[in-house]
């Protein structure tokens, strides 16, 4: 299994409201995340206005020499992405499955407060065995 | 920076990846137009033809070629990791998700309207409190929409009240509407429901005459739809518990508000 490193939720204003480190390397404390979070909320948007053709929906990919950094952001507006070895594969698959799960455990918990910081225990047991599943069985999603 | 790398370039069709090589194209019908970091050749896709192919940006460190192929897609899809996502129909979300007892649902609807009716006293309040409960529920149930059923980006209004109609109300409450009556700049139109289970042993008493006891659907519409930079206004035209032979709800587009970047300093 290629490893995962961690993962980043972004509400529609930038604020960073999850992060998970998966695995012992590129952990970061919290301002580093919050930073990093901020910066990716910027880039997403930069890129949009720089791409040549209209209705671009931003970055999904950045590949660097020692990890991928894939994204989702979602019609709403919320981002989702992970940050893994690179050329980890199906990673669209596996976030489209962390959107529903937000859908699910978060969203219908009805004690999270939207766009706040995630804390729902349910949504972190969940994310866990989606991340564990080994590639095989998220391609066959 | 390659160029539009990584992003997707084009509204319609599909992006795709092949391993960490490879790079993307766009899908669109059988064709694959896009930018490469190789040639076709070197893509080692079982590609049929490669009528224009040419060098795209030799300045950039990795050449890039701009070129449309025609593919095989029986043995593409083998190849590719990132098949594309067909849109879901209403009835096949609708077969797969968890469900509830619909008289359960119905009956613990009834309870919460009741009670909204004892603590309120007003009908007035309470067809308020119904669309504040249901624009609540909207807010959040768009994203489950959106992640199960698959659609995309909405071309027009039109095309929105189509997918509320026929996907959205299949999924949720597992009956299909219709839209009708649209006006002339396509910015207004009623949702037709034939069938409606909220209502399902409901008689309306004289005391409540005022009272719009689905009030809580048009709540759910006008707050998914903000969440999706559109503001709406829905309002019952026609209802059942009051003799009509319909359910009707107009839904009225007031703006659309663009996600522009970067957001203006005064705002």
């Amino acid at each position: 299994m290629a490893a995962i490193y961690s993962l980043y939720v972004i509400n529609k204003s930038g604020g960073l409201i999850f992060y998970k480190d998966y695995g012992s390397a590129g952990r970061m404390d919290t301002n580093d995340s919050l930073r990093m979070a901020s910066l990716w909320h910027s880039m997403h948007a930069i890129s949009q206005q720089l791409s040549p053709i209209s209705g671009c929906s931003g970055i999904e990919l950045l590949q660097a020499d020692t990890f991928d950094l894939h994204c989702f952001q979602s019609l709403t507006g919320t981002k989702f992405f992970v940050v893994c070895d690179p050329g980890t594969q199906h990673m669209e698959g596996l976030l489209k499955h962390i959107y529903e799960l937000y859908t699910d455990y978060v969203l219908k918990n009805p004690f999270y407060e939207m766009e706040m910081p995630i804390r729902c225990e349910l949504f972190d047991i969940k994310l866990s065995q989606a991340i564990q599943k080994d590639s095989v069985a998220l391609l066959s999603r | 920076m390659t160029f539009g790398y990584g992003t997707r370039l084009r509204r319609r069709g599909y992006l795709l990846r092949c391993g960490r090589q490879v790079e993307m194209g766009l899908i669109s019908k059988k064709k694959w137009t896009g930018f490469f970091r190789k040639s076709p050749q070197q893509l080692r896709l079982p590609l049929s033809s490669c009528p224009s192919l040419k060098p795209f940006r030799a300045s950039s460190p990795t050449l890039l070629y701009n070129c449309t192929v025609s593919l095989d897609f029986s043995q593409l899809s083998a190849q590719i990791s990132m098949a594309p996502v067909a849109p879901r129909s209403g009835d096949a979300i609708f077969a797969n998700v968890e469900r509830v007892n619909a008289e359960l649902f119905t009956l613990t609807y009834g309870a919460i309207v009741r009670q909204l009716l004892t603590d309120l006293e007003e009908v007035e309040e309470v067809n308020k409190q119904l669309d504040q409960m249901g624009y609540n529920i909207g807010i959040r149930l768009i994203d489950e929409f959106l992640a199960k059923s698959n659609v995309s980006r909405c071309v027009d209004f039109k095309e929105t009240a189509e997918v509320i109609a026929k996907v959205g109300f299949k999924m949720f409450l597992g009956v299909t509407a219709s839209v009708t009556n649209w006006d002339a700049d396509g910015t207004c139109c009623i949702i037709v429901l034939e069938d409606n289970p909220l209502v399902d042993f409901v008689e309306l008493p004289d005391t409540c005459q005022g009272l719009y006891y689905c009030n809580v659907l048009s709540g759910v519409i006008r707050g998914a739809l903000e969440m999706v930079s559109m503001k709406t206004e829905v309002t019952w035209l026609r209802d059942m518990l009051r003799g009509d032979d319909a359910f009707e709800l107009q839904v009225k587009l007031l703006k659309q508000v663009a996600e522009e970047y970067p957001y203006k300093d005064d705002e």
